[in-house]
């Protein structure tokens, strides 16, 4: 793979890491339970056999 | 290039025959195709093989027969095969093709369920059904869906995939189109083999069975989705979360009634506003997308091509199964697949490989389902696959060779005036002579700045040097607006997403790093104890992009209007990819034609006076098509014609007249509910797209009979999004749009309004008076109030001896002097007179009451002279028992009674209207239609009057329909 594209691909992954870092610092409900809680209403019943 | 070009062909010619079985069939047996396809098989082998052995070639007979002939034939064979259904084992044969019948099934889950609040979609392969509980019958063609409704949290388990079940029910023939031009939801489901529906409240009537027969890797693969589903739920916020779901896991229905704060559009239809909801019908973009994911991870990790291409497409047989197997998606596995193949296998160029793909992908398709060539999944998905093949090469050429230097700045000038000039004057849009103007305008304007670059030679800035991904990124747009969005989206949707040029160049790029962010999340998840932590990191970031999308469709949806365009008819569709393709193949043709007169300049040496025919035989040829195709695009216009369409919507009574002057007059705009903003827009819907159908594109008198909610709470999309000549009313409005509720209701001095004052349907006509009051005052739309005698609209036209005479005009309310909003409600009479050295010798009239309140029949009972002898009645959405209405009946004694039959009420409903009114029938012969059920259209010529209803779907007949037997 060129050098250039290698490059790419790295700053993207430590852009999408400090995205998920800024996100999981800030939103304290960002959590699996608080997302869990955010999507009661979303296909719930599937889970509740 | 050779066998690729013949492998194009043998579709081609299997398309056409299929398309020509939707024409004709039944032609013959299916069987009769079969053996002629084996035979012309069988002599393609024979004459080949001859030829071969003779001189050492294959001669082009044999090559026509397999490659035209063969095609073609096989195209009505499997045609004919799907459309027959008088056979020994299909599903109506076994029910006797009823509409309505009582059944006890037996059968299985043969496909995942589709998933909605409160409610599932089962999709049944019957096995045996006994019908009115005589003997079972096998079946072996046809599949039932249910519809089942459940509490939430009470999931049936034993309505999963590949479980067995019986079941008692009342199975019904799907709807066919309610309205001219609508939706057939009976055509759509028989593509997909789907010949019944039903519908369960209750589960205990469902008996399940221990046994199940499941297709293991389908199983496997459902199980995965289950998992992923999981993960998504617990790694990403809601409503993102549904977006996800709708795009990685085929989901869409997850979408449904979710708006972003302060929207006026749920986020689905925003996304159709900024023409981006593709992303939502997984299909190639998606496929694609993750096969890239897969090939790039593996080629990082030094995987070699031929073990990861058979993983990369094992992989995505599982995602087109996750997401439902619909045939874009198949279409775009099967084409990755063939891609992949021919590229790690055969070390063929991309290019030919995607051409090998989209012919094998077809044929695999139609070859297993031809019924799905009449499908919008099927031709949005090849229509978008082969612009890009097709188009974007030309597109390519055409803006490198052109746009340089004076050019390339005149087309960013032209681009940029476009987009300045749709979002700031959206209105002049509606005109299509300032459109085509415009367009004139700037074609001349780009080929002065091209001669003018000629001589000056300024030759920078210039397209072919810009970045080759942003090359064919735009081009690739370009092309497919061209060969996609704008015929298809015309021809089946009535409007054009314009904001789609724009917002893709963020979307497409975005969707790419949004799938494949979750699928890795997914997949990760799958680690033990980990893995959920992984997916949830890497799901956080994703969260962003997922919100940016959706915010950026808002942005779109909300700075670039979605016009109303006329529907393209089926005949205008084939001309406009004619005309494209012509275009397109310019040079080839060019270079045919000159080739073409070399062989000409040829024969005629040997054979002058025949030469003479074939010197003009282009000439003819393309005079034929050319006549043929202004034939097909011009609308045949019957002069002194009225055309009055009365709509099928859920309660609400709409009418859309064309009067003989070509005056296109709207009564009533339908309903937009103001409580539930789920429910459908009718006018966006319904009212407009069938005016799109009818080629409408301004509405010169809109008629506002009442304010209740079924008939005007979308008057708003029609005032905002529609150009409108007048609007007429039965009260003033700018009295209303001032007052409070506690005002509105001091207008009535009905006592049973009065002591409900505070019922939510009371209030609703405020709510709805409030929307047409301010709509309309801000929109500086003319207006007048109308009431008993005042003509709103008088057209007289004489043809020799002949006069023709048209009149719309109320008959109530009254001109009191105080304004009832509640009971003021217009009730309207349209005449048609037609006269002959001035007597009158014919005369048709419409009463058309759309909403009458308690009291209101007995005054309107003191314009008798108005019943009398009445073609067509009109009933009130409510109230329709009112005995007093019956006086009025009596008087007009009509032939055709119109009516809404509550839906949910239907059983009570029409036992109770049976009771009230069907004496009326052995009176005076009257026919019923109930308007619930489908729409009724009228034709009056010289006199005539005919009558077209939703039973029937070939065209024009002249019969009287009677849908409830009494």
């Amino acid at each position: 793979m060129k050098k250039g594209k290698k490059a790419f691909i790295l700053i993207g992954i430590i852009i999408i890491a400090i995205a998920a870092i800024l996100v999981l610092a800030f939103d304290k409900n960002y959590t699996i339970e608080g997302n869990l809680r955010s999507n009661e209403s979303y296909y719930g019943f599937l889970e509740e056999k | 290039m050779y066998w690729e070009n013949k492998l194009y062909l043998f579709t081609l010619f299997f398309v056409l025959g299929i398309l020509i079985s939707f024409g004709v069939f039944p032609l013959a047996s299916p069987l009769i195709f079969f053996a002629l396809s084996a035979a012309i098989l069988l002599a393609a082998v024979a004459v080949g093989f001859y030829s071969y052995k003779r001189w050492g070639y294959i001669k082009k007979i044999p090559m026509l027969m397999a490659f035209y002939l063969l095609p073609f034939v096989l195209g009505l064979a499997f045609t004919h095969n799907a459309l027959n259904i008088d056979r020994k084992g299909h599903i109506l044969t076994v029910t006797g093709g009823e509409d309505l019948v009582s059944a006890t099934v037996e059968g299985y889950v043969y496909r995942e369920p589709e998933y909605f609040e409160n409610r599932m979609r089962v999709y049944i392969k019957p096995l045996k059904i006994s019908v009115n509980g005589a003997r079972s019958k096998e079946v072996k063609k046809g599949k039932i869906l249910l519809n089942y409704s459940f509490k939430k949290g009470k999931y049936p388990e034993f309505l999963s995939y590949g479980h067995y079940i019986t079941f008692e029910t009342d199975l019904k023939r799907p709807q066919k189109a309610t309205n001219p031009g609508g939706f057939d939801y009976r055509k759509f489901l028989e593509s997909t083999g789907v010949y019944y529906t039903a519908y369960f409240k209750d589960a205990s009537r469902i008996t399940p069975d221990e046994l199940t027969k499941k297709n293991p890797f389908v199983a496997f693969s459902l199980g995965i989705k289950q998992k992923f589903l999981k993960t998504i739920r617990r790694t990403v916020k809601y409503p993102e979360s549904a977006f996800l779901g709708g795009i990685t896991l085929g989901l869409r229905y997850g979408m449904d009634g979710i708006f972003l704060p302060d929207a006026r559009y749920q986020i689905k239809d925003e996304f159709k506003r900024a023409g981006v909801n593709h992303v939502l019908a997984v299909s190639g973009l998606h496929v694609t997308i993750l096969m890239i994911l897969f090939v790039g991870i593996f080629s990082l990790i030094g995987v070699p091509r031929r073990v990861y291409a058979v993983i990369t497409i094992l992989f995505l047989v599982i995602f087109a199964i996750i997401t439902g197997g619909r045939p874009s998606t198949l279409r775009a596995v099967i084409m990755n697949s063939a891609v992949l193949m021919a590229w790690v296998l055969s070390g063929k160029g991309l290019r030919t490989s995607i051409e090998v793909g989209i012919s094998v992908a077809a044929l695999m398709i139609l070859f297993v389902n031809p019924l799905l060539l009449r499908e919008a999944s099927f031709t949005l998905s090849f229509g978008a696959v082969l612009s890009l093949v097709l188009i974007t090469p030309f597109l390519d050429d055409i803006f490198k060779k052109y746009l340089i230097g004076y050019t390339f700045w005149a087309a960013c000038f032209v681009f940029a005036s476009f987009t300045a000039l749709i979002i700031i004057f959206k209105s002049y849009f509606f005109n299509s002579l300032f459109l085509w103007g415009f367009f004139a305008a700037s074609g001349v304007f780009l080929y002065l700045s091209n001669k003018f670059e000629e001589k000056k030679q300024l030759a920078a800035p210039s397209y072919r040097k810009m970045p080759p991904w942003l090359i064919s990124f735009i081009s690739a747009q370009f092309a497919i607006q061209l060969g996609m969005m704008i015929p298809l989206s015309a021809y089946y949707f009535g409007r054009y997403p314009i904001a789609g040029m724009y917002a893709n160049y963020i979307a497409i790029p975005l969707i790419g790093i949004n799938v494949q962010l979750g699928m890795i999340a997914a997949i990760l998840s799958l680690i033990p104890v980990v893995g959920i932590y992984m997916g949830l990191f890497i799901n956080a970031a994703n969260y962003l992009l997922l919100k940016l999308f959706i915010q950026s469709a808002h942005f779109f949806s909300t700075t670039f209007p979605y016009p109303y365009v006329k529907k393209f008819t089926f005949g205008g569709l084939i001309f406009y990819f004619i005309a494209l393709l012509i275009i397109i193949n310019l040079p080839y043709i060019k270079s045919k034609w000159l080739d073409y007169k070399y062989k000409l300049t040829v024969f005629k040496q040997k054979h002058d006076k025949r030469a003479r025919i074939f010197k003009f035989l282009p000439a003819i040829i393309i005079a034929i098509v050319l006549l043929g195709s202004i034939l097909l695009l011009i609308p045949t216009k019957r002069d002194n014609e009225v055309d009055i369409t009365f709509f099928s919507l859920s309660k609400g009574n709409v009418v859309f007249i064309k009067t003989p002057s070509g005056r296109n007059v709207l009564i009533n705009a339908g309903k937009h509910s103001l409580y539930n903003r789920r429910e459908w827009d009718e006018a966006d819907r319904v009212v407009m797209s069938i005016l799109m159908s009818y080629g409408i594109n301004r509405i010169d008198d809109l008629i506002l009979t009442d304010y209740s909610q079924d008939n005007n709470s979308a008057v708003t999309t029609i005032l905002r999004e529609y150009p409108v000549g007048k609007v007429y009313l039965p009260t003033n409005v700018q009295k209303a749009s001032a007052s409070t509720y506690e005002d509105f209701l001091k207008s009535t001095d009905n006592e049973y309004l009065l002591e409900r004052g505070q019922a939510y349907w009371v209030k609703s006509r405020y709510e709805t008076c409030q929307k047409v009051s301010n709509t309309l005052l801000s929109s500086k739309i003319p207006y007048e109030v109308v009431k008993a005698g005042d003509y709103i609209l008088k057209e007289s036209k004489k043809v020799g001896s002949s006069e023709y005479v048209f009149e719309i005009y109320a008959i109530y309310p009254e001109s009191s002097g105080k304004e009832d909003y509640f009971q003021d409600n217009m009730v309207l009479k349209a005449d048609y007179i037609l006269k002959k050295k001035g007597i009158e010798i014919s005369r048709k009239q419409f009463l058309l009451a759309a909403d009458l309140d308690r009291g209101e029949v007995d005054k309107l009972m003191s314009y008798k002279q108005y019943f009398d002898k009445v073609d067509v009645v009109l009933m009130p959405t409510r109230f329709l028992y009112n005995y007093k209405l019956k006086d009025m009946l009596n008087l007009a004694l009509p032939m055709d009674m119109l009516f809404h039959i509550d839906y949910f009420n239907k059983g009570k409903e029409l036992a109770q209207f049976q009771k009230d009114f069907s004496y009326l029938k052995d009176k005076a012969g009257t026919n019923f239609y109930d308007l619930s059920v489908g729409y009724v259209r009228y034709k009056i010529r010289d006199g005539k009057l005919l009558r077209f209803t939703s039973g029937n779907s070939s065209g024009d007949m002249e019969i009287a329909d009677l849908q409830h037997e009494f």
